[in-house]
């Protein structure tokens, strides 16, 4: 929503913006930039590096004058009247997947603890099976009843 | 693009000797689980391997070679040997007596086939079946055995058992025996060396082997007749080798497995009722013999443990290997189907282009906002380059964020009159831009990276779309300005291909999901409807891209606006860089989850595009691990050559891509020599990167963040 009183009249700033800030650049029409001249640089507006910077803290000069622009045509505000807006915040946001009591990394950290014992105590238990068996012949059970024969008592 | 670095004095940073003792312990238990976890699929490929060897067919080994070693009456004896007390016996069958042997089994298509003719005709056979087939499909070997059939071993893995060593053979024998007392419930006293034939061609080692099975209870079991039916030499032939001489009696030798068995299932229907017309009887082979051998004895219970650890490992591989090869196959389609999809929808996407112009010329004033934490290295060449833009006229903001090392004092010794500096307090990049686009004036924001120099008309040319009243933000294309290194061209390439190539595509999807914060523009409308950037995410720009999407906004991408950034130049720094990209997309996707059940703009991104990005930046690079290990598996168990015609076939597939990515781009292709070296190190770290990263979003840990460190190098002079 623009104030109305900066409507129809423009105030100049000194040096803070181009001299033909507001208003369509020289060029009428769409000029392929590859090979058109190098706009004004802005810098060749007469530096004052004497000057500080406009900025929240500082006071620029007053105007250097005023001039009646139409409606259509453009509008400019001094610097720091210039319409700004703050959009989205300045907070801090709670960031996604932080889990700041840390709950569920002592849980998963529990979780991967208890996978990876079980499953090395799997991988012990099949290399223990295949490299501390015997590679004879399994005992036959009745014969083990029967008479106690070698092998059995394993 | 910058890794942004937000100052947080609260967390100071502690050089590793003095990461606290629990933290250290911590990694190290880390260390340890993924030790174990890489230990773990190591034996399981190993099991997978080693069950899984190829093997030639029995009966070929026709040794003439006589030896005195071997006693005469085992070579001029029958085919049953059991050289127990030091001395050799051997048996023969009986008059009209066969045995029918099969070998090999059991296989789940043709041991059933054969069952169902021996059911049939009310005959007993004897099967042979290697020990690692018996884990495969235990069921099977129990239906053989409840059929009444006999079981015999023939191994676990089918070596030639002279060849190999002692402990290996009794492992053979071991497990074997385990695997049919898991099936079974019953040990079995029968053994049959591979590629053993008659007793006749016994050599000096086979004899060894064969005394030495007999020490450890086990009788051999050779052949009198040889069917060959696994050369498939006809029904008729079959029939003929495994058909007996007058009233000799015969233990023949067929085959269950290892193959199309179709020949033999049809010449046992023959084969059978000829005998049996002739007075045969079949009998298995102990019972053949009246019980002068033992044959399948029941064992105690406790006696099937060692079986079923060993059948469930067998099985864990199996399936294992399985989803792997699964893996392989959908992501190999997937990325396959990309990369065509990528390559035409791209160059239909600069056709349409070139042609296409947005509307009238945008020609109004920009705001560029350029947010920078300790850039003083190259914050003059951006500002610079961004000041003397042809766009007429711009508002440069250079936003300080509490640098250090005087970035705000260098800009400002700039005195351009069309540049301002503010200064902020430390909150990071999300908040300085909101910062300087609060302060800005224009309409039209862009949004640059302190390390990131634009081309005199990348400005203008980054906010032509903006005279579709449609589209609310625009990316432009970003490039490597350090490309001397090999990491720096690896990401040249990357870049090229990756970000733009992949760019144009989801432009023509309408579903970019990142404008890179290097170089972007957007229309302030569009940064309010969205409530501006947010610190929710680590990657602030993916965020706010896809929220522009969600609030009904077109994000296009205007590929000839260029800016050369600075790539990190060390792995480490590489490592920060994608670290954080790869887990702020995923915070930003899961951020706009809800987008996939909501109505509207929202839901049309959120169902066509949201699944698209998540399936192509990080389920597929999650899954490349698993595609190495498969390659390395092959190339080291299976075959290696086509291990390496397959990857050259990817490899060229990536070229061609390449190249069509390099020319749309405008871009020479020397560099490209570097993309096979690609494959060793830089998929990696990338994809090590993504787990990392999905640890930390699975655990919920805190990030800090480390800044890159600059070596001032991109100027617009190159290229």
């Amino acid at each position: 929503v623009r104030k109305p009183r900066n409507v129809g009249r423009a105030a100049i700033p000194r040096r803070d913006v181009p001299p033909n800030f507001g208003v369509p650049p020289p060029e009428p029409a769409d000029p392929p930039p590859e090979v058109a001249d190098p706009p004004p640089e802005p810098s060749k507006t007469p530096p004052e590096p004497a000057d500080p910077p406009p900025g929240p803290g500082n006071t620029p000069s007053r105007p250097a004058g005023t001039a009646k622009v139409g409606k259509a045509v453009g509008k400019a505000v001094r610097l720091e009247r210039a319409h700004t807006e703050l959009i989205g915040s300045l907070e801090d946001d709670r960031p996604v997947f932080v889990d700041p009591s840390g709950l569920r990394r002592r849980r998963l950290r529990w979780l991967a603890y208890v996978l990876a014992l079980l499953l090395v105590i799997a991988l012990a238990l099949v290399w223990w099976s295949q490299l501390g068996g015997t590679s004879s012949k399994p005992p036959n059970v009745n014969q083990c009843t029967a008479t106690a024969q070698a092998g059995c008592s394993r | 693009m910058t890794v942004y670095h937000s100052a947080q004095p609260s967390e100071p940073e502690m050089p590793s000797g003095q990461i606290p003792a629990i933290r250290r312990r911590r990694s190290v238990v880390r260390v340890l689980l993924v030790v174990i976890l890489i230990a773990l699929l190591l034996n399981v490929l190993l099991v997978k391997a080693y069950t899984s060897q190829g093997h030639g067919s029995d009966g070929l080994k026709d040794s003439d070679a006589t030896d005195d070693s071997v006693p005469a009456v085992v070579r001029d004896g029958g085919p049953v040997l059991d050289p127990h007390d030091g001395r050799p016996h051997s048996y023969r069958m009986p008059a009209r007596t066969v045995a029918l042997t099969f070998d090999d089994g059991p296989d789940p298509t043709w041991t059933p086939k054969i069952l169902a003719v021996l059911r049939k005709y009310h005959v007993q056979a004897t099967f042979f079946m290697i020990g690692s087939e018996v884990a495969r499909h235990p069921g099977l070997a129990r239906q053989v055995a409840g059929d009444g059939h006999e079981i015999g071993a023939h191994t676990f893995t089918h070596p030639e058992l002279a060849d190999i060593s002692g402990w290996r053979r009794d492992l053979e024998y071991l497990q074997t025996q385990q695997a049919l007392v898991y099936a079974t419930g019953k040990s079995t006293s029968l053994l049959r060396p591979p590629y053993s034939s008659l007793p006749d061609a016994i050599d000096r080692d086979g004899w060894k082997t064969i005394q030495d099975a007999s020490r450890r209870g086990y009788v051999t079991v050779l052949n009198d007749l040889d069917s060959r039916d696994w050369a498939r030499p006809g029904v008729a032939n079959i029939v003929k080798g495994a058909t007996p001489e007058g009233t000799a009696g015969a233990i023949v030798l067929m085959h269950d497995a290892g193959g199309d068995r179709a020949e033999t299932v049809a010449s046992l229907d023959r084969l059978i009722p000829q005998l049996k017309q002739r007075g045969y009887q079949f009998k298995t082979v102990s019972a053949a013999l009246g019980g002068a051998v033992p044959a399948n004895d029941p064992v105690r219970p406790s006696d099937r443990w060692g079986g079923r650890s060993l059948v469930w490992t067998v099985q864990v591989a199996d399936a294992t290997w399985d989803i792997l090869w699964l893996i392989l196959i959908v992501v190999g389609a997937l990325t396959l189907a990309r990369t065509v999809l990528m390559f035409f929808v791209a160059l239909g996407h600069a056709r349409r282009r070139r042609k296409r112009s947005w509307g009238p010329p945008v020609t109004g004033p920009v705001s560029i906002i350029v947010p920078a934490y300790n850039e003083a290295e190259t914050i003059s060449a951006a500002v610079n380059s961004l000041a003397t833009s042809a766009h007429h006229p711009v508002e440069v903001i250079v936003v300080d964020d509490a640098s250090s090392d005087g970035t705000a004092d260098i800009v400002e010794a700039l005195h351009r009159a069309n540049v301002r500096v503010v200064r902020v307090p430390p909150g990071g990049k999300a908040k300085a831009l909101n910062a300087g686009t609060a302060l800005s004036r224009f309409d039209l924001v862009v949004m640059v990276d302190a390390d990131t120099v634009v081309e005199p008309d990348s400005i203008h040319r980054l906010v032509q779309p903006f005279a579709d009243p449609s589209v609310g933000a625009v990316a432009g294309n970003v490039k490597v300005g350090n490309r001397r290194t090999l990491i720096g061209r690896w990401q040249h390439i990357e870049y090229v291909i990756g970000f733009n190539l992949d760019r144009r595509m989801y432009d023509a999807f309408g579903c970019i999901p990142t404008i890179p914060g290097a170089l972007g523009a957007f229309r302030r409308e569009a940064l309010r409807d969205v409530g501006g950037l947010s610190t929710e995410t680590l990657a602030e720009d993916t965020d706010l891209t896809m929220a522009i999407h969600r609030a009904g906004w077109r994000v296009v991408f205007q590929d000839s606006a260029r800016a050369r950034t600075e790539a990190p130049s060390t792995v480490s720094q590489l490592w920060a860089q994608r670290y954080r990209w790869s887990y702020g997309t995923m915070q930003a996707m899961w951020k706009h989850r809800h987008a996939l059940v909501e109505r509207g703009p929202s839901g049309r991104f959120g169902r066509r595009g949201l699944p698209f990005i998540a399936a192509f930046t990080v389920v597929l690079p999650l899954l490349a691990p698993f595609m190495d290990v498969v390659a390395a598996y092959s190339a080291i168990f299976l075959n290696r050559w086509e291990t390496l015609l397959g990857w050259l076939a990817i490899l060229l597939v990536q070229t061609i891509t390449a190249i069509l990515a390099f020319r749309l781009d405008h871009e020479p292709l020397r560099p490209l020599w570097a993309l096979p070296l690609q494959q060793f190190t830089y998929r990696q770290v990338m994809y090590l990167v993504l787990l990392q990263s999905t640890g930390t979003a699975l655990t919920g840990r805190l990030l800090h963040w480390q800044k890159i460190r600059r070596t001032g190098e991109v100027t617009m002079t190159t290229g």
